[in-house]
């Protein structure tokens, strides 16, 4: 199939079955992938891949570490333009989930030149560079491959002071945990293609995967928080697992407390719930327990895919609202507060609906 | 009864799962729904739902189709509320009296997480009791004898099932293999020929 239309018609969508942090490979399959790897320890390598985090930091010296992350994935929108927003957005995120800055960036690209016009990827690339100005990093080249369909991200360095990286593995008992962007946007990406998510949810979702969470997590550090990560592929309870699981806590999701795009519970109980949401929930379950009066739409909402979703960080208990008024005056208006740290116990997460 | 038949073969998630429970809310309290499906992620989401909500189903292969059979009553699937369903006998088998019988090649039911397999196949022990005609003959074998053992939590359902005179038959290779001789508490163990016998004997076969 040739695709003709000029890039400002092209809709991107028409070239995916699953985008965005929908496609990731299942976790347990990652897992398994990589347990065999040969493994080389570096006292200079403070976060690698024992606690699962969003990117790898090296310390450079007493006061500079080096935050160094790639993310990229096929589209989940139908404008070119918005998708390179997105894709680099959400590659962005994992260095501000670290607490760090991004400094520079390189071009990840797969496109099939031969059957899309190439104006399309000159529009998703002009996107990317656009939202990796905004972050004040630099764009400094990338590497392309011809393939289909197209797929969009980056690598990224940033940095960040050794002693304040917030890794998946200093959540402390007594911590509050804030969210920083609704959940639910897995589950309006696949009413979209069904013709189910209205204008204006979908406009939203848009809008909200195109934030980066520089200024969240700007505030978060400047508050002394230690443990983050960002939601994305594996959901809420995936990240919240996998943080769990490295501080050696028990992490308590206050699920009626959750922020979610309105409309996201209507979709849900018509049954739009995304494969991915089904593949999270089966990777999570046998450490998660579940109050027996939370609604089956709230379970999947928690292992809804999001793409370029929010921080996730646990803040001193005293220092939480403060912490909240800042976030919403900075134009956040997502956050909430969604839950407690509390001691190891025999689930890892407990989701309450009280 | 009228069947409603939901076609979701060609659709990719989560399309089926969407139109399976349009027509749960259409059929209102006395549900007989077949879902046709072509692929096993739609497949294995449509059953975790109807598991989650408590909805009696079984599955059928036919070829290359998934035929999921609802056969549910006071379906009830409101956002917020919690499920109140209450699971009926299957009734699918008693349509043209064919007869059946049921085979157990795994302990589990299904391909997935290995927790939920085994929650579905005690449902499905226990719908096979409650059926209005019952399974001709239960054959087990490789793991699927671990159903029979004195600790399985599907013993009291294929005790039910075999005080009403459903021959169960549990292979006595993959019996010694588990080294379960004294740990058996429902079936007669049983061998190649008979269980080859059985499956080949023209009725259909169920395979969980």
């Amino acid at each position: 199939v040739t695709h003709q239309a000029s890039p400002c018609e092209f809709d991107l969508l028409t070239t995916v079955e699953q985008g965005g942090c929908s496609a990731k490979l299942p976790a347990q399959l990652l897992e398994s992938l990589v347990q065999g790897l040969p493994k080389r320890d570096d006292p200079r390598l403070i976060v690698g891949t024992d606690t699962h985090d969003d990117a790898a930091v090296w310390k450079i010296s007493d006061d500079e570490a080096l935050i160094f992350t790639t993310d990229f994935f096929p589209p989940m929108c139908s404008s070119p333009y918005e998708f390179g927003e997105i894709a680099a957005a959400n590659a962005l995120s994992d260095v501000y989930a670290m607490g760090g800055t991004p400094r520079l960036a390189l071009n990840l690209v797969m496109f099939p030149s031969s059957k899309i016009d190439v104006g399309v990827l000159r529009e998703i690339l002009a996107g990317g560079a656009a939202k990796t100005a905004e972050a004040g990093a630099v764009l400094a080249g990338g590497h392309t491959i011809d393939d289909a369909p197209p797929k969009f991200g980056l690598a990224v360095i940033g940095f960040v002071h050794p002693e304040r990286v917030t890794s998946n593995a200093r959540a402390r008992v007594g911590d509050k945990i804030i969210l920083t962007k609704p959940l639910g946007t897995g589950v309006i990406l696949a009413a979209q293609k069904l013709g189910l998510a209205s204008p204006a949810l979908l406009r939203e979702a848009l809008d909200s995967m195109k934030t980066l969470n520089r200024l969240a997590s700007e505030i978060m550090t400047r508050q002394g928080v230690l443990s983050a990560t960002d939601i994305t592929g594996f959901g809420c309870l995936g990240h919240a697992l996998r943080m769990a699981e490295a501080s050696g806590v028990t992490l308590e999701i206050h699920a009626r407390a959750l922020p979610v795009f309105e409309g996201v519970d209507a979709l849900l109980a018509e049954g739009c719930v995304p494969g991915a949401a089904f593949r999270n929930l089966s990777f999570v379950e046998k450490d998660v327990s579940f109050d027996p009066a939370l609604p089956w739409e709230r379970r999947m909402l928690l292992c809804d895919a999001q793409t370029s979703g929010g921080l996730f960080f646990c803040v001193a208990p005293d220092r939480a609202q403060e912490t909240l008024r800042l976030l919403r005056e900075a134009g956040i208006t997502g956050a909430c507060e969604v839950g407690v740290v509390r001691p190891p116990s025999a689930t890892k997460v407990a989701v309450t609906f009280s | 009864m009228k069947i409603t038949i939901v076609d979701g073969r060609g659709e990719l998630c989560p399309k089926p799962l969407i139109m399976t429970r349009n027509a749960l809310r259409e059929a209102g309290d006395n549900a007989a729904i077949d879902v046709l499906l072509d692929n096993d992620t739609a497949r294995c989401n449509v059953e975790r739902f109807l598991a989650d909500h408590k909805i009696a189903f079984s599955t059928r292969e036919e070829g290359a189709v998934f035929r999921v059979l609802i056969r549910a009553s006071g379906v009830q699937a409101s956002v917020g509320a919690p499920p109140q369903v209450v699971a009926r006998p299957l009734k699918a088998a008693s349509r043209g009296g064919e007869e059946y019988i049921v085979s157990f090649r795994t302990n589990r039911m299904g391909e997935g997480p290995e927790e939920l397999g085994a929650i579905l196949v005690q449902a499905l022990v226990n719908t096979l009791g409650d059926a209005d005609v019952p399974p001709q003959k239960v054959v087990m074998y490789n793991s699927g004898v671990l159903l029979a053992a004195d600790n399985s939590p599907a013993l009291a359902g294929l005790k039910a099932l075999e005080a009403k005179g459903v021959e169960i038959l549990v292979c006595g290779t993959c019996v010694n293999y588990f080294s379960l001789k004294d740990k058996l508490g429902v079936g007669k163990i049983s061998n190649m020929l008979d269980i080859l016998t059985a499956l080949s004997s023209g009725s259909r076969v169920v395979v969980p």
